[in-house]
């Protein structure tokens, strides 16, 4: 009984939805690790063999934005206290944000070497703003 | 329909969005932050006050060249039979040549890439009040004068991070370190696995030019190898350093600390260290042992406050056992 309920719990836990990365059909990567994609988005990294890439996130408050942050990072990284800690260090600044997802959508359709993010359920919705995926070698995080 | 009323409300090709600083101004930030701590040592004494205050300004990351400057207030409790002594610090100050996000070039006054601990820049974000025996007795120059190439590259799922440096000196000799006049050639380096195991290993070969400073000026060579250790990811964390220090006209040392944390909650944590390493005590180095017990809450991310437990023991000292308690609040702005 005790470990139905145990199983229960850990069913009915939400799972961390899957999430694309995309960016203009015109920027020339169409791969990457996942290792290669938290060093850009910790801004560690700012090219790909050649190419310079900007990544993009929404603002933390943002529920889309706290879930790929668990997606990319791992659930209980410390997003906020990384950046605090960067500041201090003298390291980068955070990724640059934008107030919501179609904002997203336009800088990176419109800027080659901009790249985000989406659900993966909500891929069909971007059909015609001359995006494409960028494929991860690793699709699953942590 | 939403897209195209967004590009009607003026969204051009090479617009860029700008992020939201805590404190900044465009590119450039100014920030800091400050401390306050009651320490209760039984008969070592008692403190309370600011030990630390830090100010520091930073030109921001977007192009080539950077520069950075931090000042510091310090005031911290004094060593036993010594009077407290506060003093305004120039504790960095360099410039950056920036090749590409992981290849950069520091020049000037810069903290020491030594392992997992930096001393004075962590006070606010490492898990303890007490900094291990390691750090705390300063055998390790915490800063150095000179140049620092610092980088990191990504293989598979892995990184390599690495610094190495050439030290010309450091003008603090008066702050009571064992080892703040110094010149010298180092390196750090180390591999983080997967993204939650992280190895590596620190190497420096310097020289105490100043006499008085660690008993005897002279060649030094410490090894200082570390490991970081994510057992469940950003939850449960072991971590460990080993410092083995070779000193010219002076008896080897050595000295360690292996700490667990565990985050209870995101905001909540607690971490239990053990420390140890041989002091000079006259001219003979006995073994100075520490457990230290630590509960941290993050009221918010900038804001935190911690409570703790140290108990002392040495071998073989004139004085063998005492115990530690603090209690510490630090503000970051």
């Amino acid at each position: 009984m005790i470990l139905f309920c145990f199983l229960g719990l850990l069913i009915n836990q939400n799972p961390t939805p899957d999430f694309v990365i995309i960016t203009a059909e015109a920027t020339p990567i169409e791969r990457m690790t996942l290792a290669q994609l938290r060093s850009l988005y910790l801004k560690r990294l700012d090219r790909l063999r050649g190419t310079r890439l900007t990544p993009l996130q929404l603002k933390e408050d943002n529920r889309h934005q706290q879930d790929f942050e668990g997606w990319l990072f791992g659930k209980h990284f410390d997003t906020t206290g990384h950046w605090i800690e960067e500041r201090m260090r003298g390291g980068p600044h955070p990724p640059m944000r934008v107030s919501q997802r179609a904002e997203m959508l336009l800088y990176v359709a419109r800027n080659p070497g901009f790249i985000g993010f989406l659900p993966r359920d909500q891929l069909h919705t971007v059909a015609g703003l001359k995006l494409k995926q960028i494929t991860l070698d690793s699709p699953r995080a942590r | 329909m939403f897209f195209v009323l967004l590009m009607m409300l003026g969204f051009q090709d090479g617009l860029v969005p700008v992020d939201s600083a805590l404190v900044s101004n465009g590119d450039w930030r100014l920030g800091g932050w400050v401390d306050l701590m009651s320490q209760d040592a039984g008969d070592q004494g008692s403190y309370a006050d600011v030990p630390h205050a830090y100010v520091f300004i930073d030109s921001g990351d977007s192009r080539r060249w950077r520069g950075f400057a931090e000042l510091a207030y310090l005031n911290g409790p004094a060593p036993l039979g010594q009077d407290a002594d506060s003093e305004l610090s120039l504790e960095r100050a360099y410039v950056e040549y920036r090749f590409d996000a992981a290849l950069k070039l520091r020049l000037g006054k810069v903290n020491t890439s030594a392992g997992l601990w930096k001393e004075n820049l962590w006070s606010v974000l490492v898990d303890t009040t007490r900094k291990p025996l390691i750090e705390d007795k300063r055998f390790l120059p915490r800063q150095i004068v000179g140049a620092e190439l610092l980088g990191r590259r990504t293989f598979a799922q892995h990184e390599w991070v690495y610094a190495a440096f050439i030290s010309y000196g450091n003008e603090d000799a008066d702050r009571g370190g064992l080892a703040d006049v110094q010149s010298g050639v180092g390196f750090d380096t180390s591999v983080i696995f997967y993204n939650r195991w992280r190895v590596g290993l620190f190497a420096y070969d310097y020289r105490n030019d100043l006499e008085g400073v660690d008993q005897s000026p002279g060649d030094r060579q410490a090894w200082l190898a570390y490991i970081d250790l994510s057992l469940l990811p950003h939850r449960l964390i072991l971590r460990g350093e080993y410092l083995d220090l070779d000193r010219e006209n002076l008896d080897p040392l050595d000295g360690w600390y292996l700490k667990m944390k565990w985050r209870i909650t995101d905001q909540l944590y607690a971490n239990l260290r053990a420390d140890q390493i041989q002091v000079p005590d006259g001219h003979a180095l006995v073994d100075h042992h520490v457990e230290t017990l630590t509960l941290g809450y993050h009221v918010l991310p900038q804001w935190r406050v911690r409570a703790e437990v140290a108990d002392h023991r040495l071998k073989d000292a004139l004085r063998t056992e005492y115990r530690e308690s603090s209690l510490w609040m630090g503000y970051i702005f």
